[in-house]
């Protein structure tokens, strides 16, 4: 009887290669997909909410979902933005000065926006996070 | 014989509440006892002269048929007089008088009166009896009256001793005037022994022996005796003066002596007059007939002055005036009387009608309170009606006092201590002033029922002066006291309250302090504005109540807020922070969210604060508290006066200028309270 031959690739070097593969096709996927982060560290919703004051100066990357926009002016606007990914976070306000061309944003817009907090304790939008 | 027994009574009846210092007669000014040996007649008055009697001095009239006496402008019944019912519920007390003194007293007053007996014919019984006087006057019941009577006897002597001497001086005077005469006469006969012969002649002598009494002009006129000489001379001249000097001695003395002797006389029959006003009667009697021995003249009028009290008493009873011996058969009668109500007195106790023997040892007692018969009652007699005349005074003193409960206790209490006893006068007098007073009473009731308060005092007044001690009395007047203590009370209450700021306690006793105050504008109008905010209030704390119970979101928020309103306007009212409390624990995430944003705001941290009042406004969307904030921090950050859309508004844009060159300078963040 004739012997039958081997094959030459072995199934579990074959599935940690696929696995490779996904997990390198997710992760592409998402890099590509939001964006790159801006180089500042993530507002402490908290921390805000107890003492704005203390982080005056500061720059931090803040993401969330616009609940209202309190007032328009042309100066800017303030808006109250529910931070977090989900949206269900304290709110928090957000002033956005006219320059940023945030005239457009409306009700459940998902915002990404680097701010500083101003003298007042009020996040300020440097700029807006595409 | 009527008239003469009304006379008595009324005479005793002067007597009985003076015993010892009545005014006897008007005498004249110097009757006086101390004003000289005169007037020792009354020398047992013991009393200043000034001194009034317990009722007055003036006389009383006397009805005996009601035994009531006119007396000082006042009537009064016998049976009322404080002064003889303390009397005589002493003597009922009284031991009677059965010691050996008091029987040799009796015994010796009883020997003088015999003595002087008209019936005795003993020509020395005036001697006797005199002698026996010093002998009573020393026993303490007689009270020196025998000792005044042999003192007036005495001075009886003295005078008629001065009569004696008075008739030999009268005498004197009559030997010496004839002696004068004769002497007279002869001068008058003295011849000049140069006299003229043509003149002479016995006949011109019997001639002026005759004229010259006559005051011896007839030898001037017939060319007489030259002077010097007979008639001209100053001898005959001084013979004729004291002639005259004689003539208008003796008349004086003559009326001199008349006097003296009705002096003596006046005063005898004063000190038989009092006698008889102290009830006196064994010593009236005795004067009177010591006086009809020593004068001889008892049918002779008293002298009595003319409209003195004494005087009308007896010529209104008698029609004239009496004598020593009307006196002495009145004092008898008035013995007699008082031996026959003794008797009686007796008898009636035996019978047990306490009530009638009572009223006739009474009338014994005030007319012969002295006499032996009234001292001598045996007290175990006495004292069968001691306990009723006890109860019989105090039953005046309550009438009299107007206490008519005590009035009525005792009178059923006499009814029952004696079957005789009379009570129909008394019970209607208690009866009719009763039911006067309640009548008044019941008017005042229905008066101040109707607020007419100040003719309800009146009536009460009316009561209370009909029977003072009423007690229904306190009923009709406690609603007038506890009226007047209402308000006053309710006024410093509310007064306290307001103090207080508990306008709770105001509330609840609205309408009280309400009445209170009606008058007081001040204080109505701050009851009216207390009463409007509690309602007003109240009504917030229901209402919240209910807006609680909905099944909606966010009622008890908005219960809560409209809490919080009221509370800032009314921050005192207790009732209204716990129901605020009541809420801060319901919505206690909305109203931490609310605090912590004014907390954060105040110390100048607007974007916290800002957070948390949308953290709020999240929590309770509709909050106005939470909006009203929220847009008052968005002015400071961002004017609304050139808002382009403004949440706080609706979400209407405005309209201003948006480039960017005329837009304000946006407003500094101050530390502020957002919800201010």
């Amino acid at each position: 009887m004739a012997r039958r031959a081997q094959s030459s690739v072995s199934p579990v070097v074959l599935l940690i290669g696929l696995a490779f593969l996904a997990a390198a096709a997710i992760g592409g996927f998402f890099m590509l997909g939001k964006g790159s982060k801006p180089d500042y560290p993530p507002l402490n919703v908290e921390d805000f909410r107890k003492n704005s004051l203390s982080q005056r100066g500061n720059m931090y990357y803040l993401e969330g979902t616009v609940d209202r926009r309190d007032r328009v002016t042309a100066q800017g606007q303030i808006i109250t933005l529910l931070p977090g990914a989900d949206g269900k976070e304290a709110p928090i306000p957000v002033f956005l000065p006219a320059g940023l061309k945030g005239d457009n944003i409306e009700s459940g817009y998902r915002l990404r926006v680097v701010v500083e907090i101003n003298k007042d304790g009020l996040p300020e939008a440097r700029s807006i996070v595409k | 014989m009527k008239t003469y027994s009304l006379t008595l009574r009324a005479a005793l009846a002067l007597g009985l509440a003076t015993p010892a210092f009545a005014q006897v007669f008007n005498a004249p000014p110097a009757a006086p006892a101390d004003n000289g040996p005169s007037n020792t007649t009354i020398a047992q008055k013991e009393e200043k002269p000034a001194q009034r009697n317990v009722l007055g001095n003036d006389l009383p009239a006397m009805d005996p048929s009601s035994e009531v006496a006119i007396w000082d402008g006042k009537a009064w019944n016998i049976n009322d007089n404080r002064v003889f019912s303390a009397r005589f519920e002493r003597y009922l007390g009284e031991p009677e008088a059965k010691s050996a003194a008091d029987a040799a007293y009796i015994s010796t007053i009883r020997e003088i009166l015999d003595l002087l007996s008209p019936l005795n014919t003993d020509r020395d019984k005036m001697r006797r009896a005199v002698v026996l006087l010093p002998v009573a006057a020393e026993h303490p019941q007689d009270a020196r009256l025998c000792d005044a009577l042999l003192n007036a006897i005495f001075r009886v002597y003295l005078s008629k001793r001065n009569q004696n001497d008075y008739d030999m001086q009268v005498k004197a005077m009559k030997d010496e005037a004839e002696r004068l005469r004769w002497k007279g006469d002869m001068k008058a006969e003295e011849r000049s022994l140069t006299t003229n012969p043509a003149g002479g002649g016995s006949s011109s002598r019997n001639s002026n022996s005759r004229r010259a009494p006559q005051g011896g002009g007839g030898q001037a006129q017939g060319g007489g005796a030259p002077a010097g000489v007979a008639t001209n001379s100053l001898e005959y001249e001084g013979i004729v003066k004291r002639l005259v000097e004689i003539e208008v001695l003796s008349k004086a003395f003559d009326a001199k002596n008349e006097l003296s002797e009705l002096k003596t006389k006046t005063e005898f029959q004063l000190l038989i007059g009092q006698f008889f006003m102290q009830r006196r009667f064994e010593h009236t009697i005795m004067a009177a007939r010591f006086y009809n021995q020593l004068f001889q003249d008892g049918q002779a009028t008293l002298n009595l002055k003319e409209d003195s009290d004494v005087s009308r008493i007896f010529g209104e009873g008698l029609g004239g005036s009496p004598t020593v011996s009307t006196i002495d058969t009145l004092a008898n009668e008035a013995m007699s009387d008082v031996r026959r109500g003794i008797e009686t007195f007796n008898y009636l106790v035996d019978r047990g009608e306490l009530w009638n023997g009572f009223r006739r040892l009474q009338e014994a007692f005030a007319i012969g309170e002295y006499m032996p018969e009234v001292r001598t009652l045996p007290r175990d007699r006495k004292q069968k009606v001691q306990d009723f005349a006890r109860a019989m005074f105090k039953l005046t003193a309550s009438l009299e006092a107007k206490d008519f409960l005590l009035a009525q206790e005792l009178i059923d209490q006499l009814k029952k201590t004696a079957t005789d006893y009379d009570s129909t006068k008394f019970e209607a007098y208690v009866k009719t002033n009763t039911r006067v007073s309640d009548m008044h009473l019941a008017q005042a009731k229905l008066l101040f029922s109707q607020g007419k308060v100040d003719e309800a005092r009146g009536e009460v007044q009316k009561a209370m002066e009909v029977w003072p001690t009423n007690p229904k009395i306190d009923d009709a007047v406690q609603p007038v006291m506890e009226q007047a203590d209402m308000k006053n009370k309710a006024v410093t209450d509310f007064d306290r309250l307001i103090n207080d700021r508990n306008y709770r306690a105001i509330m609840r006793e609205k309408e009280k302090f309400g009445a209170a105050v009606f008058d007081d504008e001040p204080r109505k109008a701050s009851l009216n504005q207390i009463v409007t905010n509690l309602i007003k209030i109240d009504t917030a704390i229901a209402q919240s109540r209910e807006l609680e119970t909905r099944a909606v979101p966010g009622a008890k928020y908005a219960a809560w807020e409209e809490i919080q309103n009221l509370v800032a306007e009314f921050p005192d009212d207790a009732e209204l922070r716990i129901r605020a409390e009541e809420l801060s624990r319901a919505a206690s995430e909305f109203v931490v969210a609310l605090q912590r944003a004014n907390d954060l705001s105040k110390s100048g941290n607007t974007g916290s604060a800002l957070a948390m009042l949308m953290e709020a406004r999240r929590i309770y969307p509709d909050s106005r508290r939470a909006k009203d904030a929220i847009t008052r921090i968005l002015d400071r950050l961002l004017p609304a006066d050139n808002a382009l859309f403004d949440e706080s508004t609706g979400g209407s844009a405005t309209t201003s200028t948006t480039t960017s060159d005329t837009l304000p300078a946006r407003a500094p963040a101050t530390g502020r309270d957002p919800f201010e």
